[in-house]
């Protein structure tokens, strides 16, 4: 692959501050100035500082040059910025390149001559890649200021309300009856003393009388596709007909499911789950009494037989301990493998908790559970005394003993990542395109997770999710356009023989199959001129450029436009 | 006579071992000036032939560097490059080239250190292997 012959070059020497001027002496800059295509070559002290930059922008295009090299430091520091440079004076940001010889060379290469060898061949090499370059537009797409939240549960009301606030229709989808979802269980917020009931009460009243929200219920998801802005979710009314809802994002706040843990326990009526236990809060009066009237007075919490590595069991025990021992004078006992505290001022509750008395027993073995005169005997082995020697056996008598739920994650998160294509580790709970950097995004630009359905999470961190979620949402929507290089892959649908390798491989469920190519190189006798063939398309906006489509092509279909296969070849040195 | 430099070919990807390159080079490490890099947007850009061509065109060793498994910024990345290498590793074997020559190596951004060991342990290997027999 040889480059065009009039494609003129100009290039910028970067001395990075004196660190690169022994390497990048008036030799190596005759050197630069006698390769080819080479139009002009300057040298600079130190173009990542303002005013260099600001002398770069004015001088990228003298001399008639049409695209740059940048000799200097690493591209990953300096490479975005550099290329906006030129956008002014109309140079194509993709049309420069930064070789490096700062990180790659000169301060890892200890030897000044066999440095400078180096550093000619790694400039010679990006000269003739620029020659190889060719513009990348910038396009931009509109999108509509509408979004649809799957979900209505707590999270996807919050996120309903976030978007909805923030001018931005609003179509909430539910398969449930009536919107609420489990939250409702809930007596009291662990952060704030106030009651939920009366907040979320509020809250759902909101959802239905906003202008901006649409909601629907009891309606089952039936397709899903499209792409940032323009999502077709089909759902259906079972018996009723399909119907498309149309949106420029989707925000799933699907949620987890609850099952009653029964491992060991038996039936008894001094068992009671979480929410039960919430309930007997918010109805007591002064004094908290069983279904038998009979006052109740040791409350024993057993935490982490199941959710081991879920903090809602320890957040609600230790709220719901406060509230026993505070107001009801009982006797509490939380008996836990691990007090989770990793939540918003949950260290400061569990220490006031052990400041009015509430009893923290920890245990390795399961604690075994036996019946004495109409109360719960619970034997659990303290192991945090271990360290003195002995072990010491507890009996605590209880009138009332809760036992956690287990979350699990929902049935319908199969269907939803088959649907969505996005991926469902073991685990069953949908996954963020990155844990650490794009915590509730997606895979797919533009579709949003929250809540339940990555993690079953307390409440108030189920919110905070949700208005993470639905600002992202508002960011990619509020401009009503979004803009994005075409630095993507790009199929030629000539030689597409639409074998599906690349709509299963991307990673970012941004390839779809499409009737539109003309003809294919694998077309059939015996069929008509204007037989159309299927042949797969890259979804611009969707693309991430990652390229590992293009290399999983059978027939090399794809290009991928910012690192053609030209370029690698060169620097293999073909 | 001076000792045998091999030619290592790195394909780094941009996401992690670009950043550990460059990390290496900030930290001053010492690395052979017989080492190519080359930046890819992700390990999974890496096709075999590239592979095989970097062997043929006279690179006595090709490294590629990918983000741990599981840690892929493009989810599965790391995991095709692996796949393909496995096919590379049978031709290399038809042709008799050793498998040494090719390896992958997992880094994070913040593992400089490991890059240029890595490097140099490689190097090290391939002086004993001698040069490529295809050159």
């Amino acid at each position: 692959m040889r480059s065009s012959d009039d494609c003129r070059i100009a290039v910028f020497v970067d001395r990075c501050g004196g660190a690169l001027s022994h390497l990048l002496d008036e030799g190596m800059i005759t050197y630069i100035r006698g390769l080819p295509q080479v139009v002009s070559c300057e040298q600079h002290e130190d173009l990542s500082s303002p005013q260099g930059r600001e002398e770069l922008a004015g001088r990228l295009t003298e001399g008639g040059a049409d695209r740059a090299v940048i000799v200097g430091g690493s591209p990953k520091a300096y490479e975005v910025s550099f290329r906006r440079l030129g956008l002014a004076t109309g140079l194509n940001p993709y049309m420069v390149l930064v070789a490096n010889v700062r990180e790659g060379v000169a301060w890892v290469i200890r030897d000044d001559e066999r440095a400078r060898e180096k550093a000619k061949a790694i400039i010679t090499k990006k000269i003739s890649e620029a020659g190889l370059l060719s513009p990348i537009l910038r396009k931009q797409v509109e999108v509509s200021k509408e979004a649809v939240v799957i979900g209505g549960g707590v999270v996807g009301i919050r996120a309903a309300l976030a978007l909805a606030d923030a001018h931005i229709g609003v179509t909430l989808l539910t398969r449930a009856r009536n919107i609420g979802g489990k939250a409702i269980q809930l007596a009291h917020f662990y952060d704030r003393p106030d009651d939920v009931s009366p907040w979320f009460m509020e809250q759902v009243e909101r959802v239905t009388e906003h202008p901006k929200i649409n909601v629907k219920t009891s309606v089952q998801l039936r397709g899903f596709e499209g792409y940032l802005g323009d999502y077709r979710v089909t759902i259906q009314a079972p018996p009723g007909k399909r119907e498309v809802v149309r949106g420029s994002a989707v925000l799933l706040a699907s949620g987890h499911d609850v099952v009653p843990n029964t491992g060991g326990i038996f039936d008894h009526r001094c068992f009671v789950s979480p929410p039960r236990m919430e309930a007997m809060l918010r109805d007591a009066g002064k004094s908290l009494v069983n279904e038998k009237g009979k006052p109740i007075k040791t409350v024993t919490f057993i935490l982490d037989l199941v959710n081991e590595t879920i903090k809602i069991d320890s957040a609600n025990a230790v709220k719901n301990a406060l509230l026993l021992r505070g107001n009801h004078d009982c006797t509490v006992y939380v008996v836990c493998r691990d007090v989770k505290v990793s939540l918003d001022g949950m260290e400061k509750l569990y220490r006031k908790a052990r400041e009015l008395g509430v009893v923290f027993v920890k245990y390795d073995d399961p604690p075994r559970f036996s019946l004495v005169n109409g109360q719960v005997n619970v034997e659990v082995k303290e192991v945090s005394t271990r360290v003195m020697g002995d072990e010491y056996t507890l009996s605590i008598l209880s009138d009332l003993v809760v036992m956690s739920e287990k979350f699990i994650p929902s049935r319908d998160n199969e269907m939803l990542a088959a649907l969505l294509g996005i991926p469902l580790p073991q685990e069953g709970y949908l996954m963020d395109d990155n844990p650490q950097f794009t915590q509730v995004r997606a895979n797919r630009r533009g579709v949003f997770l929250a809540g339940g359905c990555r993690h079953p999470e307390t409440l108030e961190e189920a919110l905070m999710e949700a208005e993470a979620a639905a600002s992202g949402v508002t960011q990619l929507l509020s401009r009503g356009i979004y803009e994005y290089d075409l630095a993507v892959a790009e199929i030629d649908p000539a030689k597409c023989a639409t074998c599906l390798t690349c709509p299963r491989v991307c990673p970012h469920s941004a390839i779809v199959v499409e009737k539109y190519a003309p003809k294919s190189i694998y077309i059939t006798a015996g069929y008509g001129e204007d037989f159309t063939w299927r042949a797969a398309r890259v979804l611009p906006t969707q693309c991430y450029g990652c390229g590992i489509c293009v290399s999983s092509c059978p027939t090399k279909a794809i290009t991928l436009k910012h690192l053609t296969d030209a370029e690698i070849s060169l620097h293999l040195g073909i | 006579m001076e000792p045998f430099s091999p030619r290592i070919i790195a394909f780094c990807c941009d996401k992690s071992g670009y950043v550990a390159a460059d990390m290496a080079g900030k930290l001053g490490m010492s690395l052979p000036e017989s080492l190519d890099v080359i930046r890819v947007p992700c390990a999974g850009r890496i096709d075999s032939f590239h592979l095989l061509k970097a062997l043929e065109n006279g690179a006595d060793g090709v490294l590629i560097f990918a983000c741990h498994e599981e840690n892929c910024q493009s989810l599965t990345g790391n995991l095709m490059v692996k796949a393909r290498m496995d096919y590379v590793y049978e031709i290399m074997e038809k042709i008799g080239l050793e498998r040494e020559r090719l390896e992958l190596c997992n880094v994070a951004t913040n593992n400089g250190a490991k890059f240029a060991e890595t490097v140099r342990r490689k190097c090290e290997d391939l002086r004993r292997l001698g040069p490529n027999p295809v050159k």
